[in-house]
């Protein structure tokens, strides 16, 4: 096991250093850059401004600058002038070479879209609301998606199953750019029962979080009905209840857990694209995460925001992977990574 | 069982998240806040730094918190007096030099959270920073630095002598750092700014004109804290770093979601700058779709009204009732490429631009209070020709003339029908600009029996294509940079400009915007310019002006916006009644 994530790790590192390169590659290749405004800048001031962001160079030697300065520590003997284009993000003194020196780690750089934010300030204030957002969407995915699906599936072909279903099918047919304004018209201007925007108190996070999670609920729960109908085919079903096993445990037991296999595959990119933020939710709802840099880092062409959004989705996605293929010994024990 | 024990618990939520609300409801009522979203968007404000901003938003909110050398009377446009008083005296070289006098009574201020106050910044020795001729000093020479990379330098930059050597030198790659220092010191000491005590500075400007004094006001020259500056570098302008001595003082900066300004009671208050009259004013930091969700849930007293509800809020009694109009100094045209075929046929721009019915665009497209335009300049600004003055100036709607010249146009190009004739018009895909170009496409297949394609791209690239290689007929808007017909005509058109992507070039257009640009008489001026727009829309019709824009607000009834033509709010004339 230990090798296996040893080797899942070195292999993380080439797919995010590759994800890098096409990421910087393309989007040098669209047209119009970071300073392209209505108003056009004169020569003059994009040359100050090329300068200053290091777009003057070539773009090899901004590539190497970009990925030195993230993965380079550096040590430092003086108070640096807090700057968003040295913002690191781990900090570490050592006092016993002098009063100001420390290890400085990880810079992702400035972000052109504000000129007193770094896009390491984006991870530190932004991720982690996007984080929370998503795991309450996540939970509320989980805790509808799969007592629904198993419900459904228990009583197949029955009003129950087609309650459930129905349920599901309009929560996937039903985009959130729908359900959220909906849900934010009725509950938050009309009954003023909730905020309309904002982000902060736990009453601010129920209808995002509903909004989000019952999309997903939607398809964890057809997922884990088609599997565990499934499931309750195979002939070790069969042996368990022949051996005299009551239905509860063949269920909960034998049959639960195998047929979740294929739900916790999808969990994993799930979450990763749930904690990393959704434009359209965060739009909607006036919520401070980071899914709104996803799309106007592309259109503002924010090149280090972009980078830095890109990879660390892409870091996230790989280690949920990870987790889910651990997770998949601990479900069915047939499967070994050796 | 499962389902029920579901269900059990989603009204076991319903009734928290009601208690919970009900909490929060139960708020001081004793202090005046504004909610405000007006000019602001969805995201963060990009900066509050005077020398970095860029954007309505930004300007929006360094306006609270900086005043100018000079400022505006927001009502008429009329310079007032800002942070000094100042005299020009006329040079032999056709000149002027600014004399400024500096007020001596303002504090450097900060919002201390722990005592809940604006404070009073101290130095070392405890005594109160008042803001001196010398922080205007480092303002300006902070945003001419070619180091700071200010994106609006360039505007001062032509009013100050000696500036553009300063603020263009640019260390080349691999240069010499220190030969680049050193040239930078010389080209500083060269720019024409001079600190002569605590209250006064001294500018020389290359000629003298009427507007160089609203220039020197703007947010780009205005007086900025170095001491903070020196030790927060790119993070002065956090809440907790900030010095500001303007009406308002940064109380919160909440990232990507508010900011809230609190009122200075330090700010002695000036005749163009007086004192706030509220408490607290609160951006919030949303698309126009979401504040009229909060303002319907009563939660923000002022809004930008957001083109798809339009409709529905012009039906509704209260929502109507509740609509203003404000000004939104900008103008928005259709340029054409005048130096390649088939747009360099003077007929042919004049016949598309005689075929656009701009009171249909603005009566049925965009439909929140634009102005038809005859012309380029706002007849809002300051020398600019007006339609109550020159009732027959400029292009308007001719379906006759545009097939006349649109004949004349073909024969010259060589067509024998329409079809032949390929054009396409692009514009940016975003906000409605896709509407004003369908009708426009349609207009012209119906008055000319033109078909054009259009053109639709991203914003960015659309916008670096523009100043590369203009298209045959693009879509543009141009906000002025201050309340002056120059700030249109010359900025813009003449010849030299870099903001001129159409290629028009006209002799006697150049030497009318010259000739009014100098004049000390503003009645003079305006007949110029009337000159000057007859050629630049009809004459050579280099460009097809739509409308004059206009801001589309709804202010709750208990609060009373100041009305301003400059295209910021001015929220220390604000009031709740």
């Amino acid at each position: 096991m230990g090798q296996f994530i040893f080797r899942r790790f070195f292999w993380m590192i080439v797919v995010l250093f590759f994800i890098s390169i096409i990421t910087f590659t393309l989007m040098r290749a669209i047209p119009g850059g970071p300073f392209s405004r209505e108003k056009p800048l004169p020569e003059a001031t994009l040359a100050l401004l090329n300068q200053k962001y290091n777009l003057d160079a070539p773009l090899l030697v901004q590539y190497g600058d970009y990925i030195g300065d993230i993965v380079l520590p550096i040590i430092t003997t003086e108070r640096i002038r807090p700057s968003t284009a040295e913002d690191y993000l781990v900090v570490i003194p050592l006092p016993f070479i002098a009063e100001e020196a420390a290890l400085r780690w990880i810079n992702f750089g400035p972000t052109y879209g504000s000129r007193s934010r770094s896009v390491n300030d984006i991870f530190r204030e932004n991720l982690p609301i996007s984080f929370q957002l998503g795991v309450a969407a996540m939970g509320i995915a989980m805790a509808i998606g799969i007592p629904l699906g198993v419900v459904s599936a228990l009583n197949r072909n029955t009003w129950v199953d087609y309650m459930g279903m129905g349920t599901a099918i309009m929560g996937v047919s039903i985009p959130v750019i729908i359900t959220a304004p909906l849900l934010q018209y009725v509950f938050g201007v009309q009954l003023r029962a909730l905020p309309v925007t904002g982000w902060g108190t736990i009453q601010s996070a129920i209808l995002p979080a509903f909004a989000l999670g019952f999309v997903n609920a939607a398809l964890i729960a057809r997922l884990t009905r088609a599997s565990l109908l499934q499931v309750l085919n195979e002939d070790y079903i069969r042996t368990a209840r022949a051996k005299g096993l009551p239905e509860r445990v063949v269920i909960t037991v034998h049959a639960l857990k195998n047929s979740l296999i294929p739900v916790i595959t999808i969990l994993g990119p799930l979450f990763a694209a749930l904690v990393t933020g959704t434009f359209v939710v965060e739009t909607i709802f006036g919520i401070p995460g980071m899914g709104r840099y996803f799309v106007t880092s592309i259109t503002g062409r924010d090149y280090p925001a972009i980078m830095g959004t890109i990879l660390l989705y892409a870091f996230i996605l790989v280690v949920m992977n990870l987790i889910v293929d651990i997770a998949y010994a601990w479900l069915d024990p047939r499967i070994r990574f050796d | 069982m499962k389902t029920t024990r579901f269900a059990r618990f989603l009204s076991v939520l319903l009734v928290v998240a009601v208690l919970f609300s009900a909490i929060g409801a139960i708020s001081a009522q004793d202090r005046k806040v504004i909610v405000t979203g007006i000019s602001m968007v969805g995201g963060d404000i990009p900066t509050i730094d005077p020398q970095l901003a860029e954007t309505s938003a930004s300007i929006e909110a360094i306006n609270q918190m900086f005043v100018g050398l000079t400022a505006q009377d927001v009502t008429n446009n009329a310079l007032a007096e800002g942070m000094a008083t100042f005299e020009v005296t006329e040079n032999a070289d056709g000149g002027a030099t600014y004399t400024f006098t500096v007020r001596q009574d303002v504090p450097w201020v900060r919002y201390n959270p722990e005592t809940d106050a604006v404070e009073q910044l101290t130095d070392e020795s405890g005594a109160v920073r008042m803001v001196t001729a010398a922080d205007f000093y480092y303002g300006i020479m902070r945003g001419l630095d070619p180091r700071t990379a200010s994106p609006y330098a360039y505007v001062p930059v032509g009013y100050i002598n000696g500036a553009s050597d300063f603020n263009g030198l640019v260390l080349e790659d691999g240069g010499d750092a220190a030969a680049y220092e050193q040239s930078l010191a010389e080209l500083q000491a060269a720019t024409a700014v001079r600190l002569v005590d605590d209250a006064t500075i001294e500018i020389d400007a290359p000629a003298n004109t009427l507007f160089t004094a609203y220039i020197y006001g703007l947010w780009v020259m205005r007086a900025t804290p170095e001491w903070v500056i020196e030790e927060f570098g790119d993070l002065w302008v956090e809440a907790e770093n900030i010095a500001t001595y303007g009406p308002f003082a940064l109380k919160e900066w909440a990232h990507d979601e508010s900011m809230t300004l609190i009122k200075n009671p330090f700010w002695p208050g000036t005749a163009g700058v007086p004192q706030a009259k509220i408490d607290e004013v609160v951006f919030r930091f949303l698309d126009p779709q979401q504040q009229l969700a909060e303002y319907e849930a009563g939660n923000i007293d002022a809004i930008q009204i957001p083109l798809e509800e339009w409709d529905r809020i012009q039906a509704d009694p209260v929502l109507s009732a509740e609509y203003v109009t404000g000004t939104n100094p900008c103008s928005y045209y259709i340029g054409f490429d005048n130096l390649e075929a088939p747009t360099d046929n003077v007929h042919l721009r004049r016949a598309l631009s005689y075929a656009v019915d701009r009171e249909t665009i603005v009566t049925n497209v965009t439909k929140r209070g634009e102005t038809a335009a005859r012309w380029f300049t706002r007849p809002d600004v300051n020398a600019a020709p007006t339609l109550e003055l020159f009732p027959d100036l400029g292009i308007s709607y001719d379906p006759t003339k545009a097939q006349e010249e649109f004949a004349i146009a073909l024969t010259e190009l060589g067509y024998s029908s329409a079809s032949e004739l390929q054009l396409s018009l692009s514009y940016n895909d975003s906000g409605n600009h896709g509407a004003v170009m369908q009708a426009i496409q349609q207009m012209w297949r119906e008055v000319l029996g033109l078909e054009v394609t259009l053109d639709p791209r991203e914003s960015a690239t659309y916008f670096a294509s523009l100043s590369e290689e203009a298209p045959a007929a693009y879509r543009s808007g141009w906000c002025q940079d201050y309340p002056d017909t120059n700030s249109y005509l010359y900025d813009v058109f003449f010849s030299q400009t870099t903001q001129n992507d159409t290629g028009f070039a006209n002799e006697e257009f150049d030497q009318l915007v010259s000739q009014a640009r100098l004049s000390q008489d503003n009645a003079e001026r305006i007949e110029l310019y009337a000159r000057a727009e007859q050629i630049l829309v009809v004459e050579e019709a280099a460009i097809i002006p739509i409308y004059w824009y206009a801001l589309a607000l709804m202010v709750k009834p208990n609060v009373e916006r100041a009305p301003s033509v400059t295209g910021n709010e001015a929220y220390y004339l604000w009031d709740i009644r």
